[in-house]
């Protein structure tokens, strides 16, 4: 603590110098936040998007979860089944499967037992009036903000076939994919497209004392045999699979983001190796006045990670901020992905800028706390 | 030591640039060239995507004999497909990742004409099929595993590989292909998804899609095939916004270590100017000395990164409608190098501007 006036000055002293550093220090963390925020948009999606303990029945073999048709009979079958506590039919309408952006996603539900799965964030009566009204809807806030769609408002959808309905209410569900939604009865979607008795997904919530593996396989072997057999798998993992098609992508991004933190550890030493050689005579006269070889060092190696922690709290808020603002999702298979960034993910990218800065500030500091005072002297004008 | 660190900083900016670019211009250009511009597309009514799209067979019977479409050898290049993602298995595991089937007959290969049989033979008999040379990618799985004689799980048959396909650059280099019938029965699908026309001339393409339009006994969508491939990679568009705008900001990453480089250099040889403008040296001429000297490093760097940057050539990433393969080329390498001229030129900017202003008589204090 003594030596941070020390530090501070050493910091100031050369205000360019200082201010090009951060600003590389805080270019290359609002890169690694920015990229690492992509990932954190995904564990967040499935985390919240994924009912716990919910099981998830979609037709055999289907790639693309939203094209997945099984008959809605199958929602009763399945109800029969001892260890079955819920079951809910969902039928999803979309333009496009695989298309990054701006999806335009409707899901039929059925409106009287939807929200046992789903934490849904909207006003009873904003719900009930959209549950008493089968050409009604209430939309994701997320959707609604990108329209500008609000409350009592009529709208048609011409990309997908010309679906209309009465927006009742906008809900709210952070992180869930289903913000991107538009949800209406399931019956009337299935007649708006020609669907009658077609549904995508089924919901199904065991019994507490249920194993759920057990009850997977239980409703995969009912329908075998029939002309729709069926894949049930805990949601979560359902999720998961559908979105793997990202994950390379994802990985890829993640990989250029840890590089952009090698930015820090060359900026910072390169940035330290010119302040010791613009003062040797200092190091010098700190060795006159009795420093240490390891004061020495930390002196200079606080300095670097000072800098760093400014300039990587920066890029880091900077990052958050920005992508807040942002518009920015990925849509795949239907799940949509939208960047996060925490607070844990704020420090977690200051905290690795230090370490950068501690990293590449080493050699260069360990250099000047080597210096002798002779040799040190000898380099002075 | 100062140059090295220079060098590294700017090589890692330049290196990271084009790996972002280099995703960017594969992934968009890969759907994009997918299409051919003679190629007529036709789907249902409303479907945005093939995958979306479904054709009752009769419509490829009213369409095929449309005197427009070319001829090769007497038949009409017309090609009814079906597409459909799919989960697949090895043949010898159970997990299962998405997959891309594509069931066509033998003329697909004449309309799509940059897919090429590279290895092996075509499916001669049911549970026979094809992979493209990023089908490993695409499932995530060893190369090894989807050799001419192993095979696949989906749909619930096992499928032997009798052929590899080779489409470099194209959506169709990450797909599965099959017997279109044999594809049709095995995935309980009665329709296809979409008919691949070949136009006989751009003037045949446009009256067929005029026609194709118009006509009241056919209800689907026709387009060019090359404006449904970019209008598909528009898609993609904030993806390549969004890259584009890091790899400027790693750039400026490389110019703020660059331009702190050179800062020093300015400061530590005040003397030196002033012996230099003394003596009769000119502002420019002192400018031009530093600027000499920030470009070696700069293009050390970029050379390194360039180097690097090669070993990704050819390495598959796995993206949400197939696989594409990095393609580290002359044109992006040459991009490579000016970036890390760029790095130098414009980190130099306001130190040069500095050197320039210093007077002599400050210099001169210095001697």
């Amino acid at each position: 603590m003594k030596l941070l006036p020390l530090v501070l000055r050493g910091i100031i002293r050369n205000p360019i110098r200082a201010g090009l550093t951060l600003a590389g220090v805080a270019v290359a963390v609002f890169l690694f936040t920015g990229v690492i925020s992509l990932e954190r948009g995904m564990s967040r999606m499935l985390g919240i998007s994924a009912g716990e303990n919910v099981l998830v029945v979609a037709e055999k073999y289907q790639g693309c979860p939203v094209q997945s048709k099984l008959p809605a009979a199958h929602g009763d079958a399945i109800a029969e089944l001892p260890a079955v506590a819920a079951v809910t039919r969902t039928l999803f309408v979309m333009s496009a499967c695989s298309r990054a952006t701006d999806l335009v996603a409707v899901h039929g539900i059925e409106p009287g037992n939807y929200r046992d799965f789903r934490d849904l964030r909207i006003s009873d009566a904003e719900y009930a009036a959209f549950s008493g009204e089968k050409g009604a809807a209430i939309v994701g806030a997320v959707v609604a903000q990108r329209y500008g769609w609000q409350v009592g408002q009529a709208v048609t959808l011409q990309e997908l076939g010309g679906i209309s309905f009465t927006i009742r209410g906008i809900f709210e569900a952070p992180g869930n994919s289903l913000e991107n939604a538009i949800l209406v009865d399931l019956e009337y979607l299935q007649l708006a497209t020609s669907q009658p008795g077609v549904v995508t997904l089924l919901l199904v919530q065991p019994k507490e004392d249920a194993e759920a593996g057990a009850l997977a396989a239980e409703i995969d072997a009912l329908f075998d045999a029939s002309r729709a057999p069926s894949k049930t798998s805990p949601e979560h993992a359902f999720i998961a699979s559908a979105v793997s098609g990202i994950t390379g992508l994802v990985d890829f991004s993640r990989w250029l983001g840890f590089a952009s933190l090698g930015l820090i550890v060359v900026g910072v030493g390169n940035s330290m190796s010119m302040s010791i050689r613009d003062r040797t005579r200092e190091i010098a006269l700190l060795k006159i006045a009795g420093f240490r070889r390891a004061q020495v060092l930390r002196v200079i190696l606080a300095e670097a990670v000072a800098s760093a922690l400014i300039g990587g709290l920066l890029g880091a808020w900077l990052a958050a901020w920005a992508v807040s603002r942002s518009a920015f999702s990925i849509s795949v298979e239907g799940y949509t992905i939208v960047p996060h960034v925490s607070i844990e993910l704020i420090l977690l990218s200051t905290l690795l800028a230090a370490l950068m800065g501690l990293v590449g500030s080493y050699l260069p500091a360990r250099a000047a706390s080597r210096l002798t005072v002779p040799h040190a002297l000898r380099e002075v004008d | 030591m100062r140059a090295l660190l220079t060098a590294g900083g700017t090589g890692l900016a330049v290196l990271v640039a084009m790996l972002m670019l280099a995703l960017a211009r594969g992934v968009l250009d890969g759907i994009r060239e997918s299409g051919h511009p003679l190629n007529v597309l036709v789907t249902s009514k409303g479907a945005e995507t093939i995958e979306f799209s479904s054709l009752d067979r009769g419509v490829y019977e009213k369409l095929r004999h449309s005197p427009e479409i070319a001829q090769e050898k007497g038949n009409a290049l017309a090609s009814p497909e079906l597409y459909f993602t799919t989960m697949a298995a090895t043949g010898r595991g159970n997990e299962t990742t998405q997959a891309i089937v594509r069931g066509v007959l033998p003329v697909a290969f004449e309309v799509h004409d940059m897919v090429r049989l590279a290895e092996g033979r075509l499916p001669s008999a049911p549970g026979e099929i094809l992979v493209g040379g990023l089908v490993a990618t695409k499932l995530g799985i060893n190369a090894t595993a989807v050799k001419i004689g192993e095979s696949l799980k989906f749909e619930g048959n096992v499928w032997r590989i009798v052929g590899r396909i080779e489409a470099p650059g194209t959506v169709f280099d990450s797909e599965i292909w099959g017997g279109l019938d044999d594809l049709m029965t095995a995935s309980r699908r009665a329709e296809y998804s979409s008919i691949v026309l070949r136009a006989a001339d751009p003037a045949a393409m446009e009256e067929m899609i005029f026609d194709f339009e118009t006509r009241r006994d056919v209800l689907a969508e026709s387009r060019e095939e090359s404006l449904y491939y970019a209008a598909y990679a528009e898609n993609f568009a904030p993806i390549r916004s969004m890259v584009i705008v890091m790899a400027a900001m790693m750039v400026l990453g490389g110019v703020f270590i660059g331009m702190n480089t050179l800062f020093a250099a300015v400061v530590g040889r005040t003397r030196e100017i002033g012996v230099l403008r003394v003596t009769g040296y000119r502002r420019w001429h002192i400018a031009l000395g530093f600027l000499v000297e920030a470009l070696p490093p700069a293009l050390l760097g970029g050379a390194i990164a360039c180097l690097i940057a090669l070993g990704f050539n050819g390495l598959g990433l796995r993206i949400p409608m197939g696989a594409f393969r990095f393609q580290i080329d002359f044109p992006l390498l040459g991009f490579g190098l000016f970036l890390s001229l760029m790095i130098a030129l414009l980190g130099s900017l306001w130190p040069l501007w500095r050197a320039m202003r210093i007077s002599t008589i400050d210099a001169i204090r210095h001697l």
